[in-house]
C-alpha cells in the first residue's frame, strides 16, 4: 500500500467515525420548536397554552404608542406636542392629531398587524387538537377573538380572516363591516353560556380573563355603535334603532346583575386595591407607560414629557368633581409629589419643593395652552389616572362606562329623564353637581369626563358626529377619516382588501 | 462595551461620548461619577459600570486525501470541521443611571453561551486528458455541509452588589428571594444542511477555443418539499484571439470571453417554511415585572419558499500591448436577481407579522469594469508599475408592485423613523426622505412639497468605484501606494439627525459647531430629511508602504528588509460625518439597509513598522 492509499483509507475510516450521513434527505430536524403544520389530522396546537398567550397579547394595550395612540391622539382630549427634539418621531404623532395620516403611518400598520395576528391566534386555539381547548376555553377564545376583531372592524371597517391551515400563499378573505359585526356578535352569543360568571374582584388574574360580564359589556358596546358599524355611509347619518338600544340596556343590566358597582373614590379604580368596577383588564405587564408618556422629566418618576390634554377639554370639568383631580400632598414618600387627575400649574417634588425645569431653568408650571409643534417643555396639562405610587393594571372595561352606556341608550330612545337619573347617580358619586337636563352634547361631555384617556374618545366622537370638527391645532377635516386607511403594506400583501374611501 | 446599532434617546457609549455636555464634570469633588440623569448618561460611567465581554474558543481544521485511480483520473475527499464556543457576560451595575427602565437601582446581568459546529465533507473525481489538439478536464462531485447552532442565555436582575465581577461570577448575588422569578432564560438549537451534486467540463481546442460548462444541484434544508433543490448551470467561452494569425503583432495578448451563469442564495434563517411554535423569551424590566414567555408561532407555513437566483451575463475582452507593458481587461455585465429572499409584511391575520418571501421583482445590476496595468518605467534600478480599475454600476428594482421600508433611523424623537424604501424603478435601498428647504423665521424646518417622505434621487450604491495602485522600485528601495474611492452615492448621517441639532444643544448637549447659528430653532423637530443626507464621494489613501532591502554578509542571514506601512492615512471627502465608508446595520423588520451612519466605531489609522530577517 502506497502512502496515498494509506491516507485515503485512513480518511475513509475517519469519515465513518464522524458518521457523516451520505446523501441526506434534507429533512429538517427541529430541536427547539414544535412543527404544528396541518397534516390532515388537525392543527397540532396546544389550545390552553395558546389561550394563555392570547391573554398575554393584551399587553399591547399597555403601550402608549400603536393601538392606544389610534384611540386617543386623534381626539379632542389628547394632544402629542412636538417639543424640540422630543416627540417629532417622524411625524407619527402630529399627523394623528391633525387627521393627516396616510396609509403608510407606522402606528396604523403596527396596530393592524397586532390586532389581526391576535385574532388569528384565537383561530388557532379553536382549531387546536394537542390538546383541544375545553368548552370554557373555547368560549374564552371566542370572546378574545370578538374583542380583537371588534377593534379591527371599528378602526378599519374591514376584517380579514385566515384559516389555521392556510399558509403564505392564501390571500385572507375579507369581511365587510356589517358582516364582521354579525360574526363578532355571533362569537359572543356562542361564548356566553360557557363563560365563567366573574363579579368584581381585586385580582387581575380573574378580571384579566373573559367572563360573562365582559362578553355582555362587549355586546353592549357593539349594539350602542351598531348604527355606525352597519350604516352604508360610515361617515354619518347614523340611525340608532330602538331595538338595538333595548339590547344595550339588556346587556348593561346583565353586567350589573353580576355585582358591579362604583368605587367610592374615582381614582381607586386605577390602584392595585380596586375592587368594584373592573370588568376586564390587561392581565400582564404594568401601566407605567401611561404616566411616563405624560410626566415631565424633572418630576419623580422622570417621565418622557409627552402627551397632554387640551385646554378646552380641561375646561369641561367643574371644581369639586373628583375626576378633575386633586393636588398631591408631598410628604417625602416616593412619588408623593405627583397628583391624580389633571396636573396643572406649579409642580412639586416628593419633598414639597417646587420643581425647576432643568432645561429652561424656569419653575415647572404646566400651562393649559399647548401648541402641536415647537412646544416648550412645560406646555400642556398632564393627566394621571394610573399613579406611579400604586398603579393597577390597565383597565379595558369598567362599570361606570356601562352606566353611561345604558343612559345613552335611554337618551337615544327618547327617555331623557331615565338617562339623566343614571348620569346624576354617577355624578353624585364623583362629587359633581347634578345636571338639570341631558342632551347628546352633555352626554358626550359626561363620557369624556368619566372615561378620559382610557381609549374611548375616538369611538364616542364618531358616534356623536363630532370627529371631523375643529379643535385646538386641528381644522375641520374630511369626515372619511372616521375609518383609518388599510395600511399600504397590507394592501400590497392581500388583493382582497380594498382601500377605504378617502385615501 | 455598550455600543448599539439602533440605540434610542438614551444613547450608547459612543453617542454619549459625542453628545455629553463638555462643561459637566466627569466626577464630583469627592471623586464620584457625576451622573446627571437617565437620559444623559455619563460616558465614563458607562465604561466603569458596565462590563461586557465575550470569550470565544474556535477550532477549525480539515484533512484531505487524493487517490490516483487511473491515468488522469483522481479522486479527492475533504473533511472539515469548524467548532466555535463563545460566552458573553454583560453586567450593568445598579449604580449606573442610564435609560429609563435601565439597570438603575437593580442592576442587570446577561449571560449567554453560543456554540456553532459546522461540518464539511466533499468528494470529487477529476479527469484530465489530452487528445491531439483537444484538452479535456472534467469534475464530478458531491459535497455535504452541516451547520449546527445552539445557545442558552439568562437575564438576571435585582442584584445585591454593585461589583461587576461578583455579579458575573457569583450569580446568587441576584436576589431571588422575593418570589418574582427574576431569572429569565431561554435557549435554542438549530441544524441546517446543504447538499450539492456538481459537475464541470472544460474543453480546449488548439489552445484557442476554451469552453466550460458547469451544473450544480444544491439542496438546502431551508426550503420545503420540491423546493429544496436549486439547479444552477453556467457556461463560458473564451476565444484566445492572440493565437490567430490575423492579429497584428502589436498585441501581446488578446482574447474575448462570453459567459452566462446562474447562482443561488439560501441565506435566510433556519426553517421559515413550516409553521412552528415555541415558548418566547422572558423579559424583566427595572420594576422586576416579568413579561413574555408565551407560546407563539415563530414561522408561517410557507411551502413555496425557494432559492433566490441570480443570472449573470458577461462579455469581456482581455488585451495586452507591447509585450504586456500595457495590459488589461474590459468587462460588461448584466446581473438579474429574481426571487430575492426578503422579509415582507404578512397578509394579516397571520402567524407572524413578517414572512420570508421570494420577492416578485427583478433586481438588475448593469455595469462596466475596466482594469489596466501599465509598466511605466522598467529600467533595471528603477521600475514603476501602475494598475488601476474603474467600475460603473447601475442598480434598479423592476417589475415590483409592492413597497418595503427599511433603514431605521434612531434617536430621541425619531421613534418609527426610516429613510429607505424598496420600490419599482428605484435603486435598491433608495433614500426616501423629506426634502429639506431651510428653516422659517421661528427656526422650524420647511419641506419642499410638504411634510412627506419621497424619493429624492439619492442612492446609497456608488455609481463609480475606482482603485489605483502605484508600485515603485528604486535600487534597494521599494514603495507602493494604493488609493481607492467611490463616487455618486449618498450617506444618511443618523448621528447628525439624532445628536447635532439646535434642540439637542438647547437640552444642554454637545453638538457639532455648525449647528450654532444655522437658523434652527430650539423647538424644531429634526425629522428625517435631506438635511442629514450627504454625498458620500471619497478618495482614500488606503495603503502606503515603503521598504528597504539590506544586503548582508552576515553568516546565516541572507537578507534584511525594513518596512513601514500606513493604512487609512487620509481621506478626501466632503462627507461631514466620521468616515464615508460606513454601513451601520439599520435593518427594519429584518430588511437590510445600506449607507446609513450611526454610532459606528471609526476606522482606525494604522502605521506598522516591520523588519524581516531571512535566514
Amino acid at each position: 500500500m502506497n502512502r496515498n492509499k494509506f491516507l485515503f483509507f485512513l480518511l475513509a475510516g475517519l469519515t465513518g467515525l464522524f458518521s457523516f450521513p451520505a446523501c441526506t434527505n434534507l429533512e429538517v430536524d427541529e430541536k427547539d420548536s414544535v412543527i404544528v403544520e396541518n397534516d390532515g389530522a388537525g392543527f397540532k396546537g396546544n389550545g390552553p397554552e395558546l389561550l394563555a398567550s392570547a391573554y398575554n397579547d393584551l399587553g399591547a394595550f399597555n403601550d402608549q404608542a400603536n393601538i392606544y395612540s389610534l384611540f386617543e391622539h386623534v381626539t379632542d382630549e389628547m394632544i402629542p406636542p412636538t417639543r424640540g427634539v422630543d416627540w417629532g418621531d417622524n411625524g407619527v404623532w402630529r399627523t394623528l392629531h391633525q387627521h393627516t395620516w396616510d396609509a403608510t403611518h407606522a402606528w396604523i400598520l403596527n396596530s393592524w398587524n397586532q390586532l389581526n395576528s391576535f385574532a388569528f391566534k384565537c383561530n388557532q386555539i379553536l382549531a387546536s387538537t394537542d390538546p383541544a381547548p375545553s368548552a370554557q376555553e373555547v368560549a374564552e377564545a371566542k370572546f378574545m377573538r370578538a374583542f380583537y376583531r371588534w377593534h379591527v372592524m371599528d378602526l378599519w371597517g374591514q376584517v380579514p380572516d385566515r384559516g389555521v391551515d392556510e399558509g403564505v400563499e392564501v390571500n385572507p378573505r375579507v369581511y365587510n363591516r356589517a358582516e364582521a359585526f354579525d360574526l363578532i356578535v355571533n362569537d359572543l352569543n356562542e361564548a356566553l353560556p360557557d363563560l365563567p360568571v366573574q363579579g368584581p374582584s381585586g385580582d387581575p388574574a380573574l378580571t384579566g380573563k373573559a367572563s360573562r360580564a365582559a362578553a355582555n359589556a362587549l355586546l353592549a358596546r357593539l349594539y350602542l355603535n351598531k348604527a355606525v358599524y352597519t350604516n352604508d355611509d360610515p361617515t354619518g347619518n347614523y340611525k340608532f334603532e330602538n331595538a338595538d338600544m333595548d339590547k344595550v340596556i339588556e346587556y348593561c343590566d346583565a353586567i350589573l346583575a353580576d355585582g358591579f358597582s362604583l368605587e367610592d373614590d374615582y381614582f381607586d379604580n386605577f390602584r392595585t386595591t380596586a375592587t368594584k368596577e373592573i370588568i376586564f383588564q390587561v392581565p400582564v405587564g404594568a401601566s407605567q407607560n401611561r404616566w411616563m408618556m405624560t410626566l415631565h422629566y424633572n418630576q419623580n418618576p422622570s417621565g418622557w414629557n409627552g402627551f397632554t390634554t387640551l385646554a378646552d377639554f380641561y375646561n369641561k370639568f367643574e371644581d369639586g368633581d373628583q375626576r378633575k383631580g386633586n393636588y398631591p400632598t408631598p410628604d417625602g414618600s416616593e412619588f408623593s409629589g405627583i397628583g391624580r387627575g389633571f396636573l396643572v400649574g406649579q409642580q412639586y417634588a416628593d419633598d414639597a419643593t417646587p420643581i425647576t425645569d432643568s432645561r429652561s431653568s424656569k419653575p415647572l408650571v404646566f400651562s393649559p395652552d399647548v401648541p402641536l409643534a415647537g412646544a416648550a417643555t412645560e406646555k400642556g396639562i398632564r393627566a394621571i389616572k394610573y399613579h406611579p405610587a400604586d398603579a393597577g393594571k390597565i383597565i379595558l372595561m369598567r362599570w361606570a362606562e356601562f352606566m353611561l352606556t345604558k343612559a345613552e341608550a335611554l337618551l337615544r330612545k327618547g327617555d331623557s329623564a331615565g338617562a339623566l337619573e343614571i348620569v346624576n347617580q354617577l355624578r353624585a358619586k364623583r362629587g359633581a353637581a347634578a345636571l338639570g337636563s341631558l342632551d347628546l352634547n352633555t352626554m358626550l361631555d359626561e363620557r369624556g369626563r368619566e372615561l378620559y384617556w382610557e381609549g374611548f374618545r375616538r369611538i364616542d366622537q364618531v358616534r356623536f358626529g363630532t370627529f371631523a370638527n375643529t379643535w385646538s391645532e386641528k381644522d375641520v377635516t374630511d369626515p372619511k377619516r372616521v375609518l383609518y386607511p388599510i395600511p399600504q403594506q397590507a394592501l400590497d400583501s392581500n388583493p382582497n382588501l380594498q382601500q377605504n374611501d378617502g385615501y | 462595551m455598550p455600543i448599539s446599532e439602533n440605540v434610542g434617546f438614551e444613547g450608547d457609549l459612543w453617542s454619549n461620548a459625542l453628545k455629553a455636555n463638555p462643561t459637566l464634570p466627569v466626577r464630583d469633588a469627592d471623586g464620584n461619577l457625576n451622573q446627571p440623569g437617565a437620559t444623559e448618561p455619563n460616558p465614563v460611567a458607562l465604561l466603569e459600570y458596565v462590563k461586557d465581554f465575550t470569550n470565544t474558543i474556535r477550532a477549525l481544521g480539515n484533512v484531505n486525501a487524493e487517490l490516483q485511480i487511473a491515468d488522469g483520473l483522481t479522486f479527492k475527499t475533504v473533511l472539515g470541521a469548524d467548532n466555535s464556543s463563545s460566552t458573553r457576560n454583560s453586567a450593568w451595575s445598579r449604580d449606573l443611571i442610564a435609560g429609563t427602565g435601565g439597570p438603575s437601582g437593580v442592576g442587570f446581568l446577561y449571560i449567554g453561551d453560543l456554540t456553532t459546529y459546522n461540518k464539511l465533507w466533499e468528494n470529487y473525481f477529476t479527469y484530465n486528458k489530452k487528445f491531439g489538439n483537444t484538452s479535456f478536464n472534467g469534475t464530478l462531485g458531491y459535497s455535504y455541509q452541516q451547520f449546527n447552532r445552539s445557545g442558552k442565555f439568562n437575564k438576571l436582575t435585582n442584584f445585591r452588589t454593585s461589583n461587576l465581577d461578583q455579579m458575573i461570577n457569583n450569580l446568587a448575588s441576584s436576589d431571588q428571594a422575593n418570589g418574582k422569578g427574576v431569572v429569565a432564560p431561554n435557549s435554542f438549537a438549530t441544524t441546517d444542511e446543504l447538499q450539492s451534486f456538481f459537475g464541470r467540463v472544460n474543453f480546449g481546442f488548439f489552445d484557442k477555443y476554451l469552453f466550460t460548462a458547469t451544473l450544480r444541484a444544491d439542496g438546502s434544508t431551508k426550503f420545503g418539499g420540491d423546493n429544496k433543490y436549486g439547479y444552477f448551470p453556467a457556461f463560458a467561452f473564451k476565444w484566445r484571439l492572440i493565437e490567430e494569425d490575423f492579429i497584428p503583432d502589436a498585441f501581446s495578448d488578446l482574447g474575448v470571453r462570453l459567459g452566462y451563469g446562474v447562482t443561488g442564495n439560501q441565506e435566510i434563517p433556519h426553517n421559515v417554511y413550516q409553521e412552528r411554535q415555541r415558548y418566547g423569551d422572558w423579559d424583566i424590566n427595572n420594576g422586576l415585572n416579568m413579561s413574555g414567555g408565551g407560546i407563539s408561532s415563530v414561522a408561517f407555513a410557507n411551502p413555496g419558499l425557494k432559492w433566490e437566483t441570480s443570472a449573470q451575463t458577461n462579455l469581456g475582452i482581455d488585451f495586452g500591448f507591447a509585450n504586456n507593458k500595457v495590459s488589461g481587461s474590459l468587462d460588461f455585465y448584466n446581473k438579474n436577481t429574481n426571487d430575492l429572499l426578503i422579509q415582507v409584511t404578512s397578509a394579516q391575520p397571520a402567524v407572524t407579522p413578517f414572512v420570508w418571501r421570494n420577492l416578485d421583482a427583478d433586481v438588475i445590476n448593469q455595469g462596466v469594469e475596466l482594469m489596466l496595468n501599465i509598466v511605466a518605467v522598467d529600467k533595471g534600478n528603477f521600475d514603476w508599475n501602475i494598475s488601476g480599475n474603474v467600475a460603473l454600476n447601475k442598480n434598479e428594482v423592476k417589475n415590483f408592485s409592492g413597497l418595503i421600508n427599511t433603514g431605521e433611523i434612531n434617536g430621541q424623537g425619531l421613534t418609527g423613523a426610516f429613510a429607505q424604501r424598496i420600490a419599482e424603478g428605484q435603486p435598491l435601498f433608495a433614500f426616501f426622505v423629506r426634502e429639506f428647504d431651510g428653516f422659517d423665521e421661528n427656526g422650524i424646518t420647511q419641506y419642499k412639497g410638504g411634510d412627506v417622505q419621497k424619493f429624492v434621487g439619492a442612492s446609497p450604491i456608488p455609481k463609480v468605484t475606482a482603485g489605483l495602485t502605484n508600485n515603485f522600485k528604486f535600487g534597494d528601495f521599494d514603495a507602493s501606494i494604493f488609493f481607492n474611492g467611490a463616487f455618486g452615492h449618498y450617506i444618511y448621517d443618523n448621528n447628525e439627525n439624532a445628536l447635532f441639532t439646535a434642540g439637542s444643544l438647547a437640552n444642554g448637549r454637545n453638538v457639532r459647531s455648525d449647528v450654532f447659528g444655522n437658523g434652527e430653532g430650539n423647538l424644531n423637530a429634526p425629522d428625517v430629511s435631506t438635511r442629514f443626507l450627504h454625498k458620500g464621494n471619497f478618495i482614500r489613501l488606503q495603503n502606503l508602504s515603503l521598504g528597504y532591502n539590506i544586503k548582508t554578509n552576515i553568516k546565516n542571514i541572507s537578507g534584511i528588509r525594513l518596512s513601514v506601512t500606513g493604512q487609512n492615512l487620509f481621506v478626501i471627502t466632503k462627507y461631514p460625518g466620521q468616515d464615508p465608508e460606513v454601513n451601520t446595520n439599520k435593518a427594519l423588520n429584518g430588511v437590510p439597509s445600506l449607507g446609513i451612519d450611526y454610532s459606528a466605531f471609526p476606522r482606525a489609522r494604522t502605521i506598522m513598522f516591520g523588519a524581516n530577517i531571512l535566514f
